[in-house]
């Protein structure tokens, strides 16, 4: 009791627990109340303190506190040791157990201090006054209360037993973080385990802190259940917490039994002392050794300063024991390899093992360094050998050079320990081609930069700083000053961010040549910066005894030597000058805009020229394009031809027209007269004169241009590089108010002040003006396009259509290209070294134009092309173009796009996809067959701009995209996948920031619902009304639309055709699927079996359902249902899979509630269930099955 | 080569004078700088020392301004700190090394590591070189704060309070080591303990609160009290009475008895005998009288 007493008043008196406090408070207050601070999930809907936000907090401070925690902990259990108080304390006559029960119980008390700042920060955030009422709810105490008793609590308990059981038993503050680490190690594990969701179970129990169970139990609430729910009613969460708990505890009882009072293992204190002391000569004769005069020299000065700072760094048990749990992060991380999603793995490509390093090292490293940079510069004092140090002839720029070399050269040491690492890695997977070149560019030199620079800027703060914990926290000040001011300031420009370099993104099609002269030209901006700091660092250095910083600096710059001053000089004229000359090339040469003043543009935009949005412009209706690509120099010529005609029943007088914000547009438009040229938002107002009368058209011109002048602050355009420019038609001038350039999230247009509104129009039947023009453009309907494009000698251009012409003319290749069907005005051209595989579908080229390094998954995607030309071809209409394209561009962007006959793929996902075992999803042929797909779907069919339109093409590519899969599959493949794509529309629904609708009204923003809970919506119809009437109904609509103009098809178009083809007992299908919101919970209560004399097995089944309807906001409201169900039998599953073959299924119809079903099955039957292969949308999917009793 | 000190001044933020107007001249040899604990001494070395900076003042060594061209004094310099520590896990060689390479001592690694293991001997650590020096006891961390100091041949040579916390034995080796290297180059020795002084040094200073209130030999600051040092033995009673009457300068036990020293111009009688002044007695006076007077 009285040591518990003790160590509380210890702490309460201190100041350290309440700045713990204060920070976890600051922190997570900030969180909640403001956007840009974020540390999870307060997006869209969820109110800003749901108990949802309230449990991720609890969750998220987890690993914060450990720290926290730990040094408090660590400071209980060996406080009496490091002050040697353990030698008054231990001669008194006192119990062991009482000793450290009253220690650990204080030390508990006090450790969950800092974590009460979560809910103190979120209360204070939510009683702020002028907060949006709407993303606030009320204080939810109960969350509060049990986010500090199952997450605060054991997790304290947890890292505390560890921490204190380490410490108490080694007393070495060191072992004790190595223990925290080892827990962070695990944390990181279950995080590694949960990104496959087959393995959620382990992974929900081994997450030491608990998070992983509450993230996998959460991640299908919407956002109603956010606002409403407080902790997941399951088991597993609890058993969690209980099996850390007493995991805990065992740790502190095994601490208790191997404690003891005895000072104990002091190393090798005393044993030094008695030899050498004894015998020494009375009268030493002096004069014996060599007398030479002094000598300095300043390189070998700093070798031997270099060599010991090394020394001192490498030889701390802490950064040997960081080191290897840095190491043993990144190498599980390079072993995993990073995921393509639909749980499979890439090829190691280089970039990729950079990225994967970066990730797992640097969060080690970056810290380290940070610790690191203190302890040198404070190491002659801290072991109090400044006076002798201080006195040599040293000048102070060796002190100040050495230590940032020797922690350079630590870095560096690592950085190529972890590239041998990941070459290792990739020649273990059997992947030989290792890039030398790039792992030195990005690890070794970029990093090098970086982490000097950090260094610099740490020593700078520790230079001005009276003493060490001053300089760490000036330090962290400054990088989250450095982090938030300038945004916060508006200054956009890196060139006030000290050691910012520009943004780059590595590509194996142009390697890092489009960024390289912005690197080069701010690297020496920087090191000349990072020399000025030096030099004030060297001038301002503690040295001899503590002075003011003033007299530092005075002192300093009075002893300065001419050298000195020389290096100086010339470093502050080389910033300058190439300070200026950053400043001519980003904001003379060159600008940009700022992220604030773009959001304010798009609100002027909006508010201005809305008022056009309804104003009758002409149709382009053919475009004569002529392209120069010149890969070298990162230019570009567009000159373009366009017929454009009034389809309006109005004249037409007044033009507006969008230009491309990052190209310089000329036009000439005949008969029109510039009125406004409102060249912030790039948009000009032309009046026609004469007007352009209905059915009148003109031809018009523009060019278009892009050239790389000097340096940007970040390279504005990323489309025109020296490998891989790719580039659409949108960069074309385009006609009439664009309501796409509006701020759509509805929290930002509350703070600007706008009216609610919504993406596209809402889904109505009769529809007038919306359905006049598509999503895709309403600049136009079916296009003609023609192209001569042009570039270098050794690149292949590509434009839609087919290759009617090609020359070389000056050492650069010409290409003619012209569609063979009109289609819409949308596409792309690309230019890259490429290598092409040609092949035949019919009378259809099929080609793909791929990176030569990137052969892997070609003959699949050709594969693909073909299956998908088949199926559509058969079940839909014909293809309309002669050729089928797939082109490779760099990652610059990671996504596949499919234009009239070209589906531009990016380096990114598909080329690099490693397809290994024979039950991996192939997700290559999946993206083609989607793409392909979208030929049909968007390409002949479009639909009209507004809700529901992606119905018509994402959710049918969708759709074609599964069956050409299960084709060439077979469906145990497409169950696999379709897991997925439930599970990712399930976790989506949460995080909407606006309103989930049902798929028939699907906003063009929520590609969850469009493309997953499309897949799951029309597979399972497929199921129930078979394919081939779909098909029908599709083929229906090709009929009706197909390249036709205006009016354009709603989603009904295809929601009335399916119908049509629903029999009358399904027709609650359409409803469920395409018109609500549905939600399944279905379970199996009961499974057993009785083998019967026929050697027949006699399944009896207890299951019970029920069905929901979902609100916008994701309310569930029971409804009652009589549907048709699946229920069935799997065999015992084969080691490895999940299940088994499907001995048994059948349709039944039930009603809500319980029910006792039973069937015959010929062979030993293993599980036995409702809903067997999970195509009803159920959170649950899991508890379909149940594991067959046998009698 | 000597070294003259001329109105050095230093005053601390706090409004301490650590030094006050101090002028000294300190020839070739040992230089005793004799005052109690927070006079200036250390303010004073620290600033001959180049490690701090004075206010106002001069200190010229020969013809080199030692406030001024740091770097040049550090290249002559040996500096032994009052209270020193040394680098974790670092062995003696490896620390000397290092010290010796910062000082520039010795062409190249083969010279400077014959310099360093020349010194060890020289310090009679040569046997336990290899040893973590932060694990040394006092005395043999006291021999090598010399050796360090020693290193490079220093034309100036200071150690501050050199001898605390070392026992007797070890302060005498000690001593011998630094009076064969005195007699060449200056060498300022700075101590409150005034058996150091007289035994080592041929001249001398005292200060106390920042101020000399001596300069000379120590057999000249004997001679100044001739004749006005009397002492008495007495009971603790007595003792109360005569610090309240007389000029005491010291009082010793001795047998536990109190041996009172007093200052006086003329016999004070009542059982006061004259004795031949000690060193001591002249740096208690010094003390007394100037702290009387301040």
């Amino acid at each position: 009791m009285e040591f518990f007493k003790f160590e509380l008043r210890f702490w309460t008196r201190g100041f350290m627990i309440y700045i713990f406090l204060g920070i976890v408070a600051l922190l997570f207050g900030f969180a909640t109340g403001s956007d840009n601070v974020q540390v999870g999930a307060a997006i869209g809907n969820t109110h800003r303190n749901a108990p949802y936000v309230i449990m991720q907090y609890y969750v998220a401070a987890g690993l914060l506190a450990a720290l926290m925690v730990s040094a408090i902990y660590d400071s209980a259990a060996s406080r009496d040791f490091a002050t040697k108080f353990s030698d008054v304390l231990f001669s008194k006559p006192i119990g062991k157990w009482n000793y450290l029960v009253g220690r650990f119980v204080a030390a508990t008390l006090i450790a969950l201090i800092p974590s009460l700042g979560i809910s103190i920060g979120m209360i204070i955030a939510g009683a702020m006054p002028n907060l949006d009422v709407e993303r606030w709810g009320p204080v939810r105490w109960d969350a509060h209360a049990l986010g500090m008793l199952v997450f605060a609590l054991p997790n304290t308990l947890l890292v505390g037993s560890i921490v204190f059981a380490i410490a108490a038993w080694t007393r070495n503050t060191m072992y004790s973080f190595l223990g925290v680490l080892m827990l962070m190690v695990a944390y990181g594990i279950s995080q590694a385990i949960l990104s496959d969701i087959n393995n959620e179970t382990i992974a929900m129990l081994v997450d030491p802190l608990g998070g992983a169970p509450y993230a996998v139990l959460t991640k299908y609430w919407t956002v109603d259940q956010r606002n409403h729910w407080v902790l997941p009613m399951s088991g597993i969460l609890i058993l969690n917490r209980v099996i850390w708990l007493v995991v805990a505890l065992l740790i502190f009882a095994f601490a208790g039994w191997r404690f003891s009072f005895e000072t104990g293992r002091v190393r090798g204190r005393k044993s030094t002392e008695a030899s050498g002391d004894s015998k020494i000569e009375s009268s030493p004769v002096l004069g014996e050794w060599p007398k030479v005069m002094p000598q300095p020299s300043w390189f070998a000065q700093l070798r031997s300063c270099t060599r010991l700072d090394m020394f001192a760094v490498m030889r701390t048990p802490a950064f040997i024991v960081i080191l290897l749990a840095a190491m043993l992060n990144t190498s599980v991380g390079l072993f995993m390899s990073a995921t393509e999603g639909y749980g499979l793995s890439s090829f190691p490509v280089t970039y990729k093992m950079v990225d994967i390093v970066r990730g797992a090292l640097f969060g080690f490293l970056i810290p380290v360094i940070i610790y690191f940079v203190g302890v040198l510069v404070w190491r002659d004092r801290d072991s109090k050998i400044q006076e002798i140090i201080g006195a040599t002839p040293v000048p102070n720029s060796v002190f100040v050079v050495s230590r940032l070399v020797s922690l350079l050269t630590l870095i560096l040491s690592i950085l190529t320990a972890t590239i041998l690492l990941a070459c290792s890695v990739q020649l273990f997977y059997g992947f030989n081609r290792l890039q030398p070149g790039v792992y030195a560019f990005e690890l070794v030199l970029i990093e090098s930069l970086r982490f000097g620079f950090f260094i610099v800027l740490a020593m700078l703060a520790h230079t001005f700083s009276p003493n060490k914990y001053v300089g760490y926290f000036a330090f962290i000040v400054i990088l989250i000053l450095n982090a938030f001011v300038w945004q916060w300031m508006r200054i956009d420009s890196i060139m006030v961010r000290f050691g910012r370099l520009p943004t780059y993104v590595y590509s194996d099609m142009f390697g890092v040549a489009p960024y390289v002269s912005g690197l080069v030209a701010h690297a020496i901006y920087w090191l000349a910066g990072a020399a000025i700091v030096l030099w004030i660092c060297s001038i301002a250095m503690h040295r001899g005894v503590p002075k003011s910083i003033r007299s530092r600096l005075t002192e300093g710059i009075k002893s300065t030597s001419t050298a000195s001053k020389a290096f100086v000089g010339v470093a502050a004229i080389a910033m300058f000058a190439q300070g200026a000359w950053l400043v001519y090339n980003t904001q003379i040469l060159n600008s940009f805009v700022g992220s604030v003043e773009q959001e304010k543009r798009r609100v002027r935009y909006e508010t201005e020229y809305s008022k056009f949005e309804n104003v009758p412009q002409p149709k382009v209706t053919s475009v004569q394009y002529e392209i120069d690509i010149y890969p070298e120099t990162r230019s570009m010529r567009m000159s373009g031809k366009q017929s454009i005609l009034n389809k309006s029943d109005t004249a037409i007088d007044m033009l507006y027209v969008n230009l491309a914000p990052t190209y310089e547009t000329t036009l000439e438009i005949p008969n029109a007269k510039l009125e406004r040229d409102d060249k912030p938002l790039a948009c000009q107002t032309y009046r026609l004169q004469p007007a352009l009368e209905p059915g009148q058209s003109i031809d018009m011109s523009f060019v278009v241009q892009s050239q790389s002048r000097g340096i940007e602050n970040q390279v504005s355009n990323q489309e025109i590089v020296q490998n891989g420019s790719f580039f659409n038609n949108s960069i074309a001038p385009h006609f009439g108010y664009d309501p796409d350039r509006r701020i759509m999230d509805p929290n930002k247009r509350k703070e600007y002040k706008l009216e609610p509104a919504e993406n596209v129009p809402t889904l109505t039947r009769e529809c007038g003006v919306a359905c006049q023009s598509h999503y895709v453009g309403q600049d136009a309907d079916w296009v003609n396009v023609e192209t001569i494009i042009s570039t270098s000698g050794d690149q292949i251009a590509v434009a839609p259509g087919s290759l009617i012409e090609k020359w070389n003319k000056d050492g650069r290749n010409y290409f003619k290209y012209k569609l063979d069907h009109p289609s819409l005005n949308f596409y792309s051209f690309i230019s890259a070294r490429y290598e092409v595989e040609r092949s035949k579908s019919g009378d259809i080229d099929v080609e793909v134009y791929y990176h030569p390094e990137h052969a892997w998954n070609v003959p699949r995607m050709s594969q693909s092309i073909k299956a998908a030309l088949d199926y559509c071809g058969t079940e839909f209409g014909p293809y309309r173009h002669k050729q089928a394209r797939i082109i490779e561009f760099p990652r610059v962007a990671s996504f596949a796009q499919a234009f009239p006959g070209t589906m531009p793929y990016s380096e990114s996902i598909g080329f690099i996809a490693r397809l290994n075992k024979p039950d991996d999803i192939d997700m290559v042929f999946y993206v083609v067959a989607h793409e392909m797909a979208h030929q049909w779907w968007a390409h002949q069919v479009v639909g009209a701009r507004m809700q529901g339109a992606t119905l018509l093409s994402e959710t049918l590519a969708q759709y074609t995209a599964l069956m050409i899969m299960r084709k060439e599959y077979g469906p145990d493949m497409m169950h696999k996948f379709l897991k997925y794509e439930m599970d990712s529309y399930l976790r989506s629904r949460g995080a909407e920031r606006l309103k989930e609708r049902p798929l028939i009204s699907v906003d063009p923003s929520q590609g969850y619902i469009h493309y997953r809970k499309g897949s799951v919506a029309l597979y399972y119809l497929a199921e129930m009304i078979g394919e081939k009437r779909i098909n029908a109904a599709l083929k229906d609509i090709i009929e009706a639309y197909a390249y036709q103009g205006p009016p354009y098809p709603t989603s009904h178009a295809l929601v009335d055709r399916l119908r049509k083809q629903t029999p009358e007992e399904l027709q609650y299908l359409i409803k469920d699927l395409f018109e609500d919101i549905t939600i399944f919970a279905n379970r199996t209560i009961d499974a057993k079996a009785t083998k019967q004399d026929d050697g027949k097995y006699l399944v009896q089944i207890e299951v019970e359902c029920s069905k929901f309807k979902a609100d916008e906001k994701g309310l569930e409201t029971e409804t009652e249902m009589n549907d048709w169900m699946e229920i069935g039998a799997f065999a015992k599953p084969d080691a490895g899979k999940r299940y088994g073959e499907l001995l048994h299924r059948e349709r039944v119809q039930l009603t809500s509630g319980k029910h006792k079903l039973e069937f015959t099955v010929d062979s030993k039957p293993f599980q036995a269930g409702i809903d067997p292969r999970n195509f009803l949308i159920d959170r649950m999917p899991d508890d379909n099955m149940k594991k067959i009793v046998v009698e | 080569m000597q070294l003259v000190i001329k109105n050095l001044s230093k005053t601390y933020p706090g409004g301490v004078r650590a030094l006050d107007n101090v002028s000294m001249t300190i020839p070739t040899g040992m230089f005793g700088l004799l005052g109690p604990n927070g006079a200036g001494k250390s303010t004073l070395m620290r600033t001959l020392a180049t490690l701090q900076s004075a206010d106002s003042g001069t200190a010229m060594l020969g013809t080199l301004d030692v406030l001024n061209n740091k770097k040049e004094v550090r290249e002559l310099l040996g500096y032994l700190p009052q209270e020193f520590g040394v680098y974790p896990r670092t062995s003696a060689t490896v620390l000397l090394t290092h010290l010796a390479t910062l000082k520039g001592v010795g062409r190249n690694s083969a010279e400077r590591r014959e310099i360093v293991a020349g010194l060890l001997q020289r310090v009679n650590l040569y046997n336990v070189r290899s040893k973590s020096v932060a694990n040394y006891s006092g005395g043999m961390r006291q021999r090598f704060g010399i050796a360090q100091a020693l290193l490079g041949d220093p034309k100036l040579l200071i150690v501050d309070e050199p001898t605390a916390g070392l026992d007797p034995g070890e302060r005498n080796r000690f001593y011998n080591l630094l009076s064969e290297v005195g007699e060449s180059v200056v060498v300022i020795l700075s101590t409150h303990i005034v058996e150091d002084v007289k035994e080592l040094c041929t001249n001398m200073s005292i200060i106390n609160n920042g101020r000399v209130l001596f300069a000379g030999s120590p057999s000249q600051a004997e001679v100044s009290l001739e004749g006005r040092i009397w002492a008495k033995s007495m009971s603790k009673e007595e003792l109360r009475v005569c610090q309240a009457e007389m000029d005491v300068i010291s009082s010793k036990l001795i047998e536990g008895r109190p041996v009172v020293h007093v200052y006086s111009e003329s016999n004070p009688g009542n059982g006061f005998n004259a004795v031949a002044p000690n060193l001591e007695d002249v740096f208690f006076s010094q003390i007394k009288h100037c702290s009387r007077v301040a």
